[in-house]
């Protein structure tokens, strides 16, 4: 996950300066694109930074529940619920859709539900938007939109949320997961999180060593 | 398939636990289950007979299921037990469990307060019942005004005790009793008396005197006199003045030996008691049930005590070290609950979205052996902290798509939370008349108690020991000078102390 590391530090070196609705100074890359070839590491880039940080950082079963789980029951709301709830996007429309049509561009999901979210007074929204799965040289490759992301606790949590869906329907297909790509409109760093951030970041690159090679970031 | 799941499902939220085949029979057909034990009890020997053979054929129905989970290797035989009856449990070979949900797998890792009791495990702290916090949540709240009778209230009890590991809090009862003769109402009690049986949990009811129907069932419950139901009668202070001159209090003190009263407006979240302490249905949470949102709450997730007599001498810093570790703790709790998905097989039987029922409800820190002259700003600090704790963990949470209305709350300790408890430091008060109260060191320690009680939200309880044989009269009099200070619950034991009988021998001897 040295992707991780780079946009960081070229976050907190050249990010634009903005304020957000809630009053709080952050960097930020605006629509910004991250291309990475192998996110299986995903999962263990999760684990150093829970072993890293003092306040919590949600385990890798709390992430299976959200993702995977159309009961989970005390979150606001659950990607598992929005994507696989009532009629599966995925098990009721993407992956029947790619066996049929390989080549489709529709394998769409949203994680974003108007009628729920699209209130001005809605203050927790899904920031992972909308998924597009395509079969490109017989591998699934996966394309998330995220609406914002922090770069320093969400970014490590959304790859490996997209990473796991994209496992999912790439087993279903019976094909191997190619890149995965995010679009993120708010890549984000807020100041205050400078010295802590830097000290968790140090642990986590104790605790991995040095990660595979990502294509990007790119922008 | 659908059978199993459920089955393993509902086994997974308590691993460790060993189950008989009545266990599972009673876990995969709860509501069957309930019936027949009724008839067996209380039936006719018609009705007996009708039941044996209701019951046999479940077992065999429920046996096809757990044969299945056997074979597959996800449940294990364990003992026979002492009427040849085979006793099961969850097999967790690797730690791991998989199993179908929908059409998607999902792999459980085994769950364990191991990690929690590492946060707390300082002999400061205790946890409410750790072997089923992570299997159930510690109070709910039951609303009654828009359910359709007693038998429905009683169905949702039921589900809602599965849910529930200290006590489940039954109210807003509304003009719903009125249409009950009292055999009606004992009848209730007794049914709620069984749910009680099978479950091992308690209940509270909360009755409104300013409704004729709630004072009919609680002169139904100074009859029945049930060990597992406790009550609290809601009074304005004009049904106060009006049970002055009723026989309820009269009733209480005969029969029960014990009357624990609020004065509260109807728009007020209720306060209740549970073995761990008060609790009180939260803001939010009582908006939705007022809102008709959900007939059912969950009022308290879970609970951690801190002992604060073993940090007399401490310095500040350290205290706030505790609640953040404390803090801590019952957020990891809740992080295990919503993975073991804690209450949502019982509560999706009275709600269709058990989200709803369970996201108002609060963790909450307790306070064990503290100084009643503890300054104010001292418990200001513990809840700033708390808050303070809590918020960062959220903000951790909804970066990481992961959105949480967690909120948490101080509230006081019961000495039977847990036996590791330091010994009670605390004066317990007796009062022999009503000019007891009166004594300037009663109404000093009245009134630091009620700004204790504001400081903790109004979540606490004063208990008073009452000698003597005072009429309806006298206690509706004492009630109405205790809470004028603002206590939002007292309790009202008619005995002595051992040994004590009046405040001013209280004082005589030692503390």
């Amino acid at each position: 996950m040295e992707c991780w590391f780079s946009i960081l530090s070229a976050l907190a070196a050249g990010g634009s300066k903005y304020v957000d609705q809630d009053n709080k100074d952050c960097r930020e890359f605006q629509n910004y694109t991250l291309v990475i070839d192998d996110a299986s590491d995903a999962t263990a880039v999760i684990q150093a930074i829970r072993r890293a940080k003092s306040a919590l950082y949600p385990s890798i079963e709390e992430f299976y529940t959200l993702t995977f789980s159309v009961d989970s029951a005390t979150f606001d709301w659950s990607i598992g619920n929005r994507l696989f709830g009532d009629t599966s996007q995925i098990d009721a429309f993407v992956i029947p859709l790619l066996k049929q049509h390989p080549n489709s561009r529709r394998a769409i999901a949203l994680c974003y539900d108007p009628k729920t979210d699209s209130h001005c007074a809605a203050a927790n929204v899904p920031s992972l938007v909308l998924l597009q799965f395509r079969v490109i040289d017989h591998k699934l490759e996966l394309a998330a939109s995220l609406r914002s992301c922090d770069a320093y606790l969400g970014l490590p949590a959304n790859i490996w949320q997209a990473r796991a869906i994209q496992e999912y329907v790439a087993t279903k297909l019976n094909l191997t997961c190619g890149s995965l790509t995010l679009i993120v409109s708010s890549l984000h760093w807020f100041s205050d999180y400078s010295t802590e951030a830097q000290a968790t970041v140090a642990s986590v690159r104790r605790l991995m060593g040095v990660s595979h090679a990502a294509r990007g970031p790119t922008k | 398939m659908r059978g199993h799941h459920d089955l393993l499902r509902r086994l997974q939220q308590e691993p460790g636990r060993e189950y008989s085949t009545s266990d599972l029979v009673e876990t995969l057909y709860p509501e069957q289950w309930r019936s027949i034990r009724k008839n067996q009890e209380y039936g006719d020997k018609r009705q007996q007979r009708v039941a044996q053979t209701e019951k046999t054929k479940l077992h065999r129905k429920a046996l096809y299921h757990i044969g299945q989970l056997v074979v597959q290797g996800l449940l294990v035989v364990v003992r026979l037990d002492s009427h040849g009856e085979k006793c099961y449990q969850v097999a967790l070979p690797s730690a791991t469990v998989t199993s179908a949900v929908g059409s998607h797998t999902i792999q459980r890792r085994e769950l364990s307060t191991s990690s929690i009791a590492d946060e707390i495990g300082d002999k400061k702290c205790f946890l409410f019942e750790p072997s089923s916090t992570l299997s159930r949540f510690e109070a709910c709240y039951l609303h009654a005004e828009r359910l359709e009778g007693l038998g429905q209230l009683l169905q949702y009890a039921a589900h809602a005790l599965r849910a529930t590991s200290d006590t489940l809090a039954i109210g807003g009862f509304g003009e719903m009793l009125s249409k009950y003769r009292s055999e009606d109402l004992r009848e209730f009690i007794h049914s709620l008396v069984l749910e009680t049986m099978d479950e091992g949990r308690s209940i509270t009811l909360i009755l409104d005197m300013g409704f004729q129907g709630d004072r009919s069932l609680a002169l139904a419950v100074t009859e029945i006199q049930p060990s597992r139901i406790q009550t609290i009668l809601n009074c304005s202070a004009s049904s106060l003045r009006e049970l002055a001159t009723h026989q309820v209090f009269e009733m209480y003190r005969t029969r029960l030996g014990k009357l624990a009263v609020t004065v509260l407006p109807r728009s007020t979240p209720p306060i209740f008691v549970g073995r761990a302490g008060p609790y009180a249905v939260t803001e939010l949470g009582w908006a939705a049930v007022r809102a008709g949102e959900t007939p059912i709450v969950v009022v308290c997730r879970a609970s951690v005590t801190m002992d604060l007599a073993r940090f007399e001498r401490a310095h500040a810093s350290e205290v706030v070290a505790l609640v953040q570790r404390a803090t801590k703790a019952v957020f990891s709790i809740a992080a295990q609950q919503r993975i073991a998905g804690t209450g949502v097989a019982a509560l999706a039987n009275i709600v269709p979205t058990p989200a709803r029922a369970v996201q108002h409800g609060a963790l909450v820190l307790r306070i064990w052996n503290y100084n009643w002259e503890t300054p104010p700003q001292y418990l200001r600090l513990l809840g700033e902290t708390a808050r303070g704790g809590i918020a960062t963990h959220a903000a951790v949470y909804r970066a990481c798509g992961m959105p949480l209305s967690l909120t948490i709350g101080c509230s006081t300790a019961f000495a039977k939370y847990d036996v590791n408890l330091s010994s009670r430091k605390y004066r317990k008060w007796t009062i022999g008349t009503d000019q007891d109260l009166h004594r300037a060191d009663f109404a000093a320690y009245r009134d630091a108690r009620a700004r204790i009680a504001t400081e903790l939200g109004g979540v606490d309880r004063l208990r008073i020991f009452r000698t003597g044989s005072p009429s309806g009269q006298e206690v509706s009099t004492e009630l109405a000078w205790i809470t004028a200070a603002g206590f939002p619950l007292v309790t009202y034991e008619f005995k002595a102390i051992a040994g004590v009988r009046t405040l001013t021998d209280f004082f005589g001897g030692t503390s």
